[in-house]
């Protein structure tokens, strides 16, 4: 994985083909993995399974994590990462369809940095991409041994 | 012979019982003894005749006929009365000499006995009629067998004395094992055994009619002493009626707990069912909104004015929708969430409300007035979607009309009512009914915006709380919604 990679785990191709063009419109150029479910997601981020070639050495700088995910969930990608040394401190923006109030106690207990709903409106989306793009990206100094 | 006389005179001084002569025409007592004047209370008998004594007149009628026609009485027992008014039972033997026109007589007071027999035949009527009038069988058992029995008892088990009798012991109306599992017999023997050894039995019992049919009694077993002989008084109880009447109620709790547990699992496919909406509705709304706005970005110059509108209608109407999933998962939540009772004050929050709205929309040329310390028992966060609905519809309603809105109370039936008013656009009471039902609108989109749906939220919580709202409006005039709580 290179440097300031986002990882962004989304199992809809429209939200992925939308999310990447909020992220361009915003002019946010970093390289963007997708991870199609939450396997996916975890073998991106520790090395194994289809990527198994590079060696987990580098973390994204930003998670952008879908809740309703096939095969294993996102709060279980979640609390994965949290309970491993090596990625318990990345950044993850969940960044989600629902607001049913259990889906945000979960995931700010499970460790969540930021809890996003997705709207409807387009361009209320751009915004929002744009608002977290400068945040986590640009403002917020990332911890220390993750994200380079 | 001397002796003799005084051996007898000291038997008639010293004997407790009566003696006396008297003559027989008037009744004057002649000579008594000391007994005598003790049974009667009297220093002496002068100048006292019998009939002075007897308590009832007739009697001395009676004593004297007899004494006329066979010259003697023997333990009469008469009522007679002492010189002080008490009355009391003398047991009485007499013998006429007709040649002198005397009677001799003796008498012993026989009260005592007299009075324990009475009160034995009291209390024997009594158990008579209790034992015959009884809505209860009652039978006597003598060595496990049925030796009598009151009139109830036939009925219950509709049978005749006589088949009662020839069926001998209670066995025989008893299928041969009890509900529990119990040996009818053995059950049976134990508890006349328990009864006679003075440890009174109550339990329930299956028993069989004469023709078989199966009914369910209480039974009650005691021990009784009847002419020196040691018995078992059983009273059963039919409570045929009281066993269903039981059944009846615990199949309708069974049925409210199946019930009930249908509800939950109907609640959580509910709950299921609105978190897909949430998630999987939108998610296509999201695209066709999106890719709606990258065609129109992207291709503005492939695509003509009228193309470009179409665009936008598509949006719109994606956008519309999405808005119409969350109220419908507001409203759904409202329905499902669990009621979190407190005080609520309502003015201060009509107030606060207010403020906010007027700020919002710019709304300045309305005044809002709410009757201040108006306090009501509910959930806070539900009753605070109630005022914003409510006072959302008042100002939207007002249009850029000047007037007031109003919040405060009536009292009605010594209920508390609340009410939001305003002078605004108001309705047609003939569309009332329609206010509340979701989706349902009295104004056209470009006239008011709106989808529909606050009221129903409205309603739906106010229903939660047990209370009712209802509007009255005039087209030009405003509206005033009422509501209790």
């Amino acid at each position: 994985m290179k440097e300031k990679t986002i990882l962004l785990v989304e199992d809809n191709p429209d939200d992925v083909a939308l999310t990447l063009r909020a992220l361009k419109k915003n002019n946010i150029s970093n390289d963007v993995v997708i991870a199609r479910d939450g396997a996916e997601a975890l073998d991106c981020l520790f090395g194994t399974g289809k990527c198994e070639d590079h060696d987990g050495s580098t973390l994204p700088v930003l998670v952008l994590l879908d809740l309703k995910l096939p095969r294993i969930s996102g709060i279980e990608v979640l609390q994965r990462l949290r309970s491993d040394e090596r990625t318990k401190l990345v950044p993850v923006v969940i960044l989600t369809t629902s607001k049913e109030e259990q889906d945000l106690i979960d995931g700010y207990r499970f460790g969540a940095n930021s809890y996003i709903r997705k709207p409807v409106d387009f361009s209320n989306f751009i915004e929002a991409v744009r608002q977290l793009g400068l945040y986590w990206l640009v403002l917020n100094e990332a911890p220390p041994g993750g994200g380079k | 012979m001397h002796n003799d006389i005084n051996r007898y005179h000291r038997l008639f001084e010293d004997s407790v019982v009566g003696m006396w002569w008297a003559t027989f025409e008037d009744g004057v007592i002649l000579e008594a003894n000391p007994a005598m004047h003790r049974l009667f209370g009297v220093e002496s008998f002068e100048g006292t005749r019998a009939i002075d004594f007897y308590a009832r007149s007739k009697d001395r009628e009676r004593v004297k006929e007899q004494l006329l026609q066979v010259g003697a009485v023997h333990d009469l027992e008469i009522l007679y009365r002492k010189k002080d008014g008490t009355e009391f039972w003398g047991s009485h033997s007499a013998w006429l000499y007709p040649e002198q026109g005397i009677i001799e007589g003796i008498m012993i007071d026989v009260s005592h006995r007299r009075w324990t027999e009475e009160a034995l035949r009291r209390s024997e009527a009594k158990y008579k009629t209790l034992f015959n009038c009884a809505n209860d069988a009652i039978y006597i058992i003598r060595d496990s067998e049925i030796i009598d029995c009151n009139p109830q008892t036939l009925k219950v088990f509709g049978c005749s004395l006589k088949e009662i009798l020839a069926a001998q012991s209670p066995i025989r109306f008893s299928p041969p094992l009890q509900p529990n599992g119990k040996d009818t017999r053995v059950k049976f023997f134990e508890k006349i055994g328990k009864t006679l050894s003075g440890e009174s039995q109550f339990f329930e019992w299956k028993h069989y009619r004469h023709d078989g049919t199966p009914f369910d009694a209480e039974v009650s077993l005691n021990r009784i002493e009847l002419d020196g002989e040691v018995l078992v008084q059983a009273i059963v109880r039919d409570i045929t009626e009281r066993k269903q009447a039981e059944e009846r109620i615990r199949k309708a709790n069974e049925d409210l707990r199946r019930r009930s547990a249908e509800l939950e699992a109907l609640n959580k496919e509910l709950e299921a069912f609105s978190y897909s909406v949430s998630h999987d509705l939108r998610a296509p709304l999201r695209a066709i909104d999106g890719f709606s706005q990258a065609l129109l970005e992207d291709y503005h110059d492939k695509v003509d004015e009228e193309g470009q509108d179409f665009l936008r209608r598509v949006r719109a109407a994606s956008q519309h929708m999405a808005r119409l999933i969350d109220d419908i998962l507001v409203l759904s939540r409202i329905s499902r969430a669990e009621l979190r009772y407190g005080t609520v004050e309502l003015s201060a929050m009509a107030s606060a409300v207010a403020e906010e709205l007027q700020k919002a929309g710019g709304k300045e040329q309305i005044d809002f007035v709410a009757v201040p310390g108006i306090v009501a028992k509910g959930d806070p966060n539900l009753l605070r979607i109630v005022m914003e609905n409510l006072l959302n519809n008042a100002y939207k309603f007002m249009g850029s009309k000047k007037g007031t809105i109003e919040f405060g109370m009536v009292v009605e039936d010594e209920k508390p009512v609340y009410f939001v008013r305003d002078t605004g656009v108001g309705f047609d009471m003939a569309y009332a009914n329609k206010l509340f039902t979701p989706f349902q609108r009295l104004h056209r989109e470009d006239e008011f915006e709106g989808i529909g749906i606050g009221l129903a939220t409205v309603q739906r919580i106010i229903h939660r709380h047990g209370g009712h709202i209802w509007a009255e409006g005039e087209v030009g005039k405003g509206a005033t919604f009422y509501f209790t709580l």
